[in-house]
């Protein structure tokens, strides 16, 4: 998988990291085998504790060699992990950034982005979580076979035995319990948590309808379902433990027995037979950090795939030669026979559009919901390239621009604006990161927001909270329209950039803003058919087609404008 | 841990007293275990015992370990079970405190508040009792079980590892405190960080508007590596915390060993006590610091079950009602006097001294900027909402009606309508369980719905809720409409979608409701020109005061909040020119 290509500028804090699990394993045997045998010696009342000398200085050394080489463990393991994090976060970036949302959501399997967050917490415990259990257990095994060796080849093949069917007792045992759990569990956990949002949300219907009973008999049911199944769970999961017990305990037990007849045969110096019961003890800890490795391993894989996956992501439409001259004057926008054909199953969003937005011209594009305005903006700022046809600024199709050079042309309100987790002013000074207050507070203004900035205790340094929740949806717009004022670009493109402001200041804002943009393009996306005596003149867009386009005059008579107008909602 | 708990729900007392029980017992076979195998390891080593010498203690030994394999399976099995039926018993009581009320007159928090909590909180609280509560028992019985064995063989060495104990709590605090500051100061903070990736990818579009997209990758990496820095030092706190307790078991065992060493030689302590002293110390210390390692586990689902249990006890009794029933079917007249709402916790009144009247079979629209008190009005009507003033319907007192009685003749169509898990018929015959398949193919031709169900996959046995068929906001609408035409209600109350729907379903909606009007006193929260047009009467709010009320004709003609927002919204004449051009007038 490429992120694993990331990890190799680490590859001796990788390398480092598992050895010191491994030697943290080790000192933890040493410690163990070293004090049974230090009481072993010592039972057989030596002339002076000069003979002692060593193993006492071998326990201490491995006591404190073990939590020393624990803490470091630790240490390594995590900070390598997040620089790897760190590489991995800026390598997606580098691959996303070139796409767009709408491309994205377009060309992936839904809810890619909304888990990356997840993912990406999942990998974290790819390293310390997965990697170096396995390591352990694995070296550790090598390990325990040279010690054993030091007592008797075949108890410690014996031991390795042992420990290996310990291993995939917990490594399969947990994997089992898993993926069991990911079958049945999360079907209904999804159906459960379904009725209950729905339940919340509904409280009211609930309650008026009468329906409170059968609502809870419904959902008792998933429950007793849900019940049910981990109820067949935990009886697997508690068969495992009794049997990793089992194990663990009964092949000490084994090993002794054998030890025994080994004592016996004069095979196995006496003075070892507690060491190796002690050994027999400490090495299946070894094997210990196997079963949570692998009850992760399923939803490890699944979001490594899904990384890589966006990792691999590349746009559709490879880029030519492209401009990056800045046009002199205000550019033409021209629509040539555009089409565009998106999503999962593809639709036709827009058909064989052909429109010029001419310079200077303000310009109002009305249309009944879905009927593809918000995909015309998008076109428009080359967030989407169209299927057929070209979209023309300044005489060059969105295709040959370079785009950051061609979005210096044009300053978006789009329909559902993204305020950042900061300031209102870092939010604004997105557009120009030179302005002053002055001009902070003057684009406010122009968006209708000035008495609300003056409500705010911290003005401009107000934190707007994550996705801007401190905000209402026509708070966020008029935040966006204040950024796009800001910019100083020619071509102004507006989605609904008055939604939900009340009818006199939404044509306050209005009036200011097309008055002050005489010497700029605007389109300007409205559902609502009033202020149209502000622009020049309208088109009419319906089911991807744009139907007419002319003065405003003419066009309220067209029949689908009257249909329009009979349903458009009031304002609030 | 919320005292509550375990006093208010059986399965956590069987939980506590068999986790303690198994616990118990399986300290005290770790003590024979220990013994057993210090007295089989004593007689092979220093008296060359062969198996017939050591084969009690071989079997004996044997049987301990599949003794407490079988305990710590079944008490697995155990927290298991029993932390799930508190997790089901706490959700049902939670789910059924959330019901009883109407969500006005409960004191609760924001609904994604509510689901997080119902969601997953009572998830965290089920991994607290599985997994963080059953080590707390361990480290509660098993030490001190382990320590006992100890003093009995060799006090000596009871002694020495009493002598860590305290240390041990200290440093379990330090770890909680660093935790507990981790989780809320700088949690937010780390946050913050690492939620910069996921806002820069999810405001890419933006960002590339504003020609920034390509400038911002290093700040992605400037913040993943502040991030790491930020974390690094938080952990290393954790893990020398961590490092201590290691070093204190880790010492006292060295210290043990080589004490018992030294005794051994001047043969002041058997082999076989010293050896299950060896076996014994580690298993001491093992339950601390596993539960150590579970102490993030146990932290919110400790919060969780506080809040759970606030927020089912502060609540009030539900609203009983009198027993009087309207002789005469309906539509009957409605009136409003003098009423007043209060929220809990909110200074301002929801409705203030609101009066209105409404003739029997009239179509009332209500009219207002958000928050002005419309849904409030309708609300008022289930009987749940504490008012002062009064409610007269027909006539008679709302407070004096048998309130479910009343409620049965109600039918409501919401913004965003509830169905159950189901299919569409399904949906149907859970409010009409008598209606026939004529009766309710009615119901969806009228609702202008039967055309878009034909076109549903399985048609009128498509699923739908949640998990089934999505439906668009103009679908629900008219699937509730269908229902509230089955229902066949004398009172109906309508809010109306405020989001723009496309033509075709407007004009279906619109045709269906004024169909659904025909003989019913109706009460819509309006959002189009044309309901209010069709109103018989027009109710303004604002801030919850009642700012005009009238005919449309009337208010059109006055000056007021009502004219303002008609000449905003469409030009002079051109209102006129509509309302003609409107078939459904």
């Amino acid at each position: 998988m490429r992120f694993f290509k990331l990890t190799q500028a680490y590859r001796s804090l990788v390398i480092a990291a598992l050895i010191l699990g491994v030697l943290t394993a080790a000192m933890n045997l040493g410690l163990q085998s070293t004090s049974s045998y230090l009481i072993a010696k010592a039972a057989q009342h030596p002339s002076t504790i000069l003979l002692l000398w060593v193993p006492i200085v071998a326990v201490r050394f491995f006591a404190t060699a073990r939590a020393g080489l624990r803490y470091l463990d630790r240490y390594v393991g995590h900070d390598v992990t997040l620089r790897w994090i760190r590489d991995l976060k800026t390598a997606l970036y580098q691959a996303l950034e070139p796409l767009s949302t709408a491309e994205l959501k377009a060309h992936h399997s839904g809810d890619l982005l909304t888990r990356l967050g997840s993912d990406l917490e999942s990998l974290q415990n790819l390293l310390v979580g997965f990697a170096e259990p396995l390591a352990v257990a694995m070296l550790g095994l090598g390990l325990v076979f040279l010690v054993g060796l030091l007592l008797n080849p075949w108890l410690a093949g014996l031991l390795i035995l042992m420990l290996l069917l310990a291993g995939l007792v917990m490594s399969g045992g947990n994997w089992h319990l898993a993926h069991l759990a990911s079958r049945q569990l999360v079907t209904l956990r999804a159906q459960l948590t379904a009725r209950v949002v729905e339940l919340i949300h509904g409280r009211t219907e609930i309650l008026a309808l009468n329906v409170a009973d059968t609502v809870h008999r419904d959902i008792d049911q998933v429950e007793a379902q849900l019940d049910a199944a981990k109820r067949r769970l935990s009886r697997v999961s508690g068969v495992f433990t009794g049997v990793t017990v089992l194990i663990t305990w009964g092949g000490m037990w084994l090993l002794l027995a054998v030890g025994i007849r080994a004592v016996h045969t004069g095979h196995l110096r006496p003075l070892l037979f507690p060491v190796l019961a002690m050994i027999a003890l400490a090495s299946f800890e070894l094997v210990g950090g196997l079963g949570p490795a692998f009850r992760d391993a399923g939803s490890l894989t699944e979001a490594g795939r899904r990384v890589s996956e966006l990792l691999a992501s590349a746009p559709h439409q490879a880029p030519g030669p492209q401009r990056t001259a800045r046009a002199t004057s205000v550019p033409a926008v021209q629509f040539d026979r555009v089409s565009l054909v998106m999503g999962t199953p593809s639709q036709k969003i827009l058909h064989d559009v052909t429109w010029e937005l001419p310079p200077r011209r303000h310009v109002a594009l009305v249309g009944p919901n879905g009927a593809g305005k918000s995909t015309l903006v998008q076109l428009t700022a080359g967030l989407l390239l169209p299927t057929d046809g070209a979209v023309r600024i300044d005489g060059t199709a969105t295709t040959q621009w370079d785009p950051e050079a061609l979005r210096q042309h044009i300053a978006v309100v789009p329909q559902f604006p993204y305020v950042f987790h900061a300031t209102l002013r870092q939010n604004l000074c997105l557009a120009d990161p030179q302005a002053t207050d002055a001009m902070l507070t003057q684009a406010l203004q122009d968006a209708g927001l000035g008495s609300w900035l003056e409500q705010l205790s911290q003005g401009l340094d107000t934190p707007l909270g994550e996705r801007g929740t401190s905000l209402s949806g026509g708070e966020m717009k008029r935040v966006a329209l204040a950024r796009a004022l800001l910019k100083d670009a020619p071509v102004l493109v507006l989605d609904e950039p008055t939604e939900g402001l009340d009818p006199v200041s939404e044509r306050a804002v209005l009036a200011r803003l097309f008055s002050r943009a005489r010497s700029r393009t605007v389109l300007w996306i409205t559902h609502s058919l009033a202020n149209l005596d502000l622009v020049d003149e309208m088109a009419v867009l319906d089911q991807g087609r744009l139907v007419d386009q002319g003065p405003v005059g003419r066009l309220r008579t067209h029949p689908l404008v009257q249909q329009l107008m009979r349903y458009q909602t009031l304002p609030s | 841990m919320d005292s509550r708990l375990w006093r208010k729900v059986s399965a956590a007392k069987r939980l506590t007293v068999g986790l303690g029980l198994a616990s118990t017992l399986n300290g005290m076979f770790l003590v024979g275990q220990a013994w057993t195998l210090a007295r089989l390891v004593s007689a092979v080593y220093l008296h060359h015992a062969f198996w017939a010498g050591v084969a009690s203690d071989a079997w004996a030994l044997l049987a301990l370990i599949v003794a407490r394999a079988a305990i710590l399976g079944a008490s697995e099995k155990w927290a298991l079970d029993h932390a799930a039926a508190v997790e089901s018993h706490l959700r049902r009581e939670f789910l059924q405190a959330l019901t009883r009320h109407h969500p006005g007159a409960l004191n609760s928090p924001e609904s994604g508040e509510l689901l997080h909590l119902a969601v997953q909180g009572i998830e965290d609280l089920e991994v607290f009792l599985a997994r963080y509560f059953p080590q707390v028992i361990v480290t509660a019985t098993v030490p001190a079980i382990v320590w006992l064995g100890l003093m009995v063989r060799d006090w000596v060495s009871g002694l020495l590892v009493l002598l860590t104990l305290p240390l041990i709590p200290v440093f379990m605090v330090l770890i909680g405190q660093q935790a507990d500051k981790a989780s809320k100061r700088q949690v937010a903070v780390l946050n913050r960080m690492s939620g910069h990736f996921l806002e820069v990818i999810h405001g890419l579009d933006t960002l590339k508007l504003f020609g920034q997209s390509r400038r911002e990758a290093t700040a992605v990496r400037r913040q993943s590596e502040e991030f790491r820095r930020t974390t690094m030092k938080t952990l290393r706190i954790a893990f020398l915390s961590g490092l201590v307790l290691e070093l204190i078991a880790s010492l006292s065992m060295a210290f043990v060993a080589v004490a018992i060493g030294l005794r051994l030689i001047h043969g002041l302590i058997s082999f076989q006590s010293a050896f299950m002293v060896l076996v014994l110390v580690p298993e001491f210390y093992l339950p601390w610091r596993q539960l150590g390692a579970k102490f993030h586990d146990g932290l919110k689902g400790a919060q969780a079950a506080s809040m759970l249990f606030d927020l089912m006890e502060g609540q009030p009794a539900p609203a009983s009602g009198g027993q009087a029933r309207l002789p005469a079917p309906g539509p009957w007249p409605l009136a409003w006097r003098d009423l007043t709402v209060r929220y809990a916790g909110r200074e301002r009144p929801a409705l203030s001294r609101v009066t209105l009247a409404l003739g029997a079979g009239q179509h009332l629209a209500i009219v207002g900027p958000s928050g002005s008190g419309k849904s409030t009005l309708l609300q008022t009507l289930l009987g749940d909402l504490p008012y002062d003033g009064d409610i007269l319907i027909g006539g008679v007192n709302l407070k004096d009606l048998d309130l479910t009685w009343w409620r049965s003749q109600m039918a409501w169509v919401t913004q965003r309508p509830y169905f159950f898990a189901g299919t569409i018929r399904e949906n149907l015959q859970r409010v009409a369980p008598d209606a026939s398949p004529d009766a309710m193919e009615w119901a969806l031709r009228e609702a202008g719905a039967w055309e878009l169900v034909q076109r549903f996959p399985r048609g009128w046995d498509t699923p739908i809720g949640q998990e089934g068929y999505a439906l668009s906001g103009g679908q629900r609408q008219r699937l509730a409409l269908a229902r509230a035409f089955l229902m066949n209600r004398p009172v109906v109350i309508f809010d109306e979608p405020s989001q723009n729907l496309d033509l075709a379903t407007e004009s279906a909606l619109m045709e269906a409701m004024a169909r659904l009007r025909q003989g019913r006193t109706t009460l819509t929260i309006a959002h189009r020109l044309a309901t209010v047009a069709h109103a018989d009467l027009v109710v303004v709010l604002d801030h919850g005061e009642v700012a005009q009320v009238g005919t449309p004709a009337d208010l059109r003609r006055q000056p007021g909040l009502y004219r303002t927002l008609l000449d905003a919204y469409a030009p002079r004449g051109d209102e006129d020119a509509l309302l003609q051009a409107d078939p459904s007038v």
